[in-house]
């Protein structure tokens, strides 16, 4: 299935912790790898089965795949809050490279779900990737701080049973600099300022390699991600729109254990082997 | 200084773990911590909780492991995708995940020679520590957070039929018809061959006969003088019943939502604790409640002595995951400070800061 393993992307500097699905026998590999970035925070946790899963998938397809966590996430080094977008994005870049050396492709695509896909696409050019896949990325920060703090609030309010503070105020003491306790991880104010920076349609315009983008919806009736078909129209030729409808979300905790993302996996698959 | 390793399950599938090193050597006395994932949780835990509990003892020279269990996380294996997550809680919570335990207390062993364990571990973390615990002689104690005390009763019924032996553990009567169907294929020849082909369910075989050898024994027990009848008790005692039904005075509430009480778990409270093990409870507020309404109710002895070894502490404002900054910070101090009773007060305590630095 695998193995489990610490390495250096910056030599002497942190150890990260990496899971390589090598290409079983019999299955003719590929001179191109796969690098799998997770999403964020507890949404990491919750998707850690179903990505593995897709890492098993992109193997028996030929393709090396590389998990790995970020600094300050998962098995690595660090504590969560000393992570930073900056940190992450070069952390991807290593990770690209580590899997260049134990799997000895010549290219390698970026995948990512949710801002695991954020991250991907803004070290796509760094890592020089020869393709990357965005599995419901997080295209405004912004909106999705705002979203996170406003989570937090609604399990505060359920703990203590009472209303607390208010996003705003939340807002207002990471401006001074001080940091958010979200579920567990301390949100620090570098962290916040980092995640309302980002903008995909405008950061990852211009990027010019092949680029699957994949709407995971719960119905086939769902309506399109107005923010991923805005970033495929920036991106051009290059990105290709996807549908795919998992009943289950990927990346949360639910009353049914999702082990796997069939659709997604077969969409992504199809994609990257034609 | 942490190490990526793996180990095989007596099912032989591959698990996968972290083992922390201390950077500094072993404490003289201190233990090995296992420390257990929860429900389908992988190794990290909510908010990273037990890479942080671990980086935490490594940094007193308590060496720590933390590992996915059979799978879940990066560990081979597959529960049912699809399935609903009770189902899943069900099957930690009748000892899916106890062999796991005793394999990487093994592992954790051999790697670090330490002579001692401590486990512990998050509620199916908890409970699937508290099963190992009897079968692992080097365990010296547990520490184990909102041990889940109740079962969902589907899962206790698909537990049930995956186990008919546990059925006439629960249920004598049936014993005594189950040993006559048996008595009734001895005449057979089709059944002869199944059993010498090894196709029989030995142990539904076993316990059928062993219920009715009990039954016979309980029968003799009220007429055997005092001394002989004590004697008696202590070689066979009264059975247990594995996972009953919910009983009269149980929280309407909680049977409402399907759940009833897991009567699995006093027999191996009992177990670890007879073995000599020590046991701390550690339960927050949120999941107090619950915890005590139904642990009251777990037939524990009314010797109060056989408890010895046992401590219960609740900690205010906690959520279940342990999350908030107050209750992170009792927790670790809980866990080191039992550590330290481990090691015969050796462990440099108050050498980690609050909250924890990069390792």
């Amino acid at each position: 299935m695998g193995d489990g393993f610490f390495f250096q992307p910056a030599g002497d500097g942190p150890r990260l912790y990496g899971f390589l699905h090598g290409v079983p026998s019999g299955v003719t590999p590929r001179d191109e790898g796969a690098v799998l970035v997770h999403p964020f925070m507890e949404e990491r946790q919750d998707s850690h089965q179903v990505s593995r899963n897709l890492g098993e998938d992109l193997a028996r397809d030929g393709f090396p795949a590389l998990r790995f966590d970020l600094y300050g996430a998962g098995d690595s080094a660090g504590e969560w809050h000393e992570g930073t977008v900056e940190r992450w994005v070069d952390d991807v870049v290593g990770a690209a490279a580590e899997l260049r050396r134990r799997a000895g492709v010549a290219r390698v695509a970026l995948l990512g779900l949710r801002f695991g896909g954020t991250l991907a696409a803004l070290a796509a050019r760094r890592a020089e990737a020869s393709r990357l896949v965005l599995w419901q990325p997080i295209v405004k920060g912004e909106a999705y701080a705002q979203d996170l703090l406003r989570a937090h609030l609604s399990a505060e309010m359920v703990l203590h049973k009472r209303a607390g503070i208010s996003r705003e105020v939340l807002v207002q003491r990471l401006s001074e600099g001080e940091g958010v306790n979200l579920f567990g991880y301390q949100l620090s104010p570098a962290q916040y300022k980092g995640l309302c920076g980002i903008d995909l349609t405008r950061d990852l315009a211009g990027f010019t390699a092949p680029t699957l983008a994949v709407d995971v919806v719960r119905t086939a009736q769902a309506r399109e991600s107005k923010d991923l078909r805005a970033l495929v129209e920036a991106l051009g030729p290059s990105a290709t729109y996807a549908r795919a409808v998992e009943t289950q979300s990927l990346y949360t905790e639910a009353k049914v254990h999702y082990t796997r993302a069939d659709q997604v996996s077969e969409v992504t698959r199809a994609w990257l082997r034609a | 200084m942490e190490t990526a390793v793996c180990f095989k399950n007596t099912r032989g599938l591959t698990l996968h773990g972290v083992l922390h090193h201390p950077d500094g050597g072993v404490t003289p006395g201190a233990p090995a911590v296992l420390w257990m994932s929860a429900g389908q949780k992988d190794r990290l835990g909510a908010w990273r909780m037990n890479l942080v509990v671990c980086r935490r003892l490594a940094k007193l020279g308590v060496p720590a492991m933390r590992f996915d269990f059979h799978g879940i996380g990066d560990s081979e294996g597959e529960h049912p995708h699809g399935q609903f997550v009770m189902d899943l809680y069900g099957y930690i919570q009748t000892g899916g995940m106890k062999d796991d335990v005793v394999c990487a207390a093994r592992h954790l062993l051999a790697e670090t020679g330490v002579k001692k364990l401590v486990f512990g571990g998050l509620c199916g973390g908890a409970i699937s520590a508290l099963f190992a615990g009897s079968e692992v002689r080097e365990c010296w104690g547990h520490y184990l957070v909102d041990l889940p005390v109740t079962i969902s009763s589907a899962a206790r019924q698909r537990f049930l039929e995956e186990h008919p032996e546990e059925m006439l553990r629960t249920n004598p009567e049936e014993a005594e018809k189950v040993w006559l169907l048996y008595l009734k294929k001895a005449v057979n020849p089709t059944a002869w061959r199944r059993l010498l082909s090894g196709e029989s369910d030995y142990k539904l075989m076993a316990e059928a006969l062993r219920q009715r050898a009990r039954g016979g024994i309980d029968k003799v027990r009220p007429l055997l003088p005092e001394g002989a009848r004590g004697l008696l008790d202590r070689v066979v005692p009264a059975p247990t019943p594995v996972v009953a039904e919910v009983s009269p005075g149980a929280d309407p509430g909680q049977s409402a939502t399907g759940e009833v009480r897991n009567e699995r778990v006093a027999p191996a409270l009992k177990a670890v604790l007879d073995a000599g093990q020590r046991v701390r409870l550690v339960t927050s507020s949120t999941y107090h409640p619950t915890f005590m309404a139904y642990f009251g109710d777990l037939h524990l002895p009314k010797d109060r002595a056989a408890w010895r070894g046992m401590d219960l502490t609740t900690v205010p404002d906690a959520n279940h995951i342990f999350s908030l900054e107050a209750c992170q910070r009792v927790l670790f101090d809980g866990v080191e400070s039992l550590v330290q009773e481990a090691s015969g007060g050796t462990l440099p305590l108050g050498a980690v800061a609050f909250p924890p630095t990069a390792a």
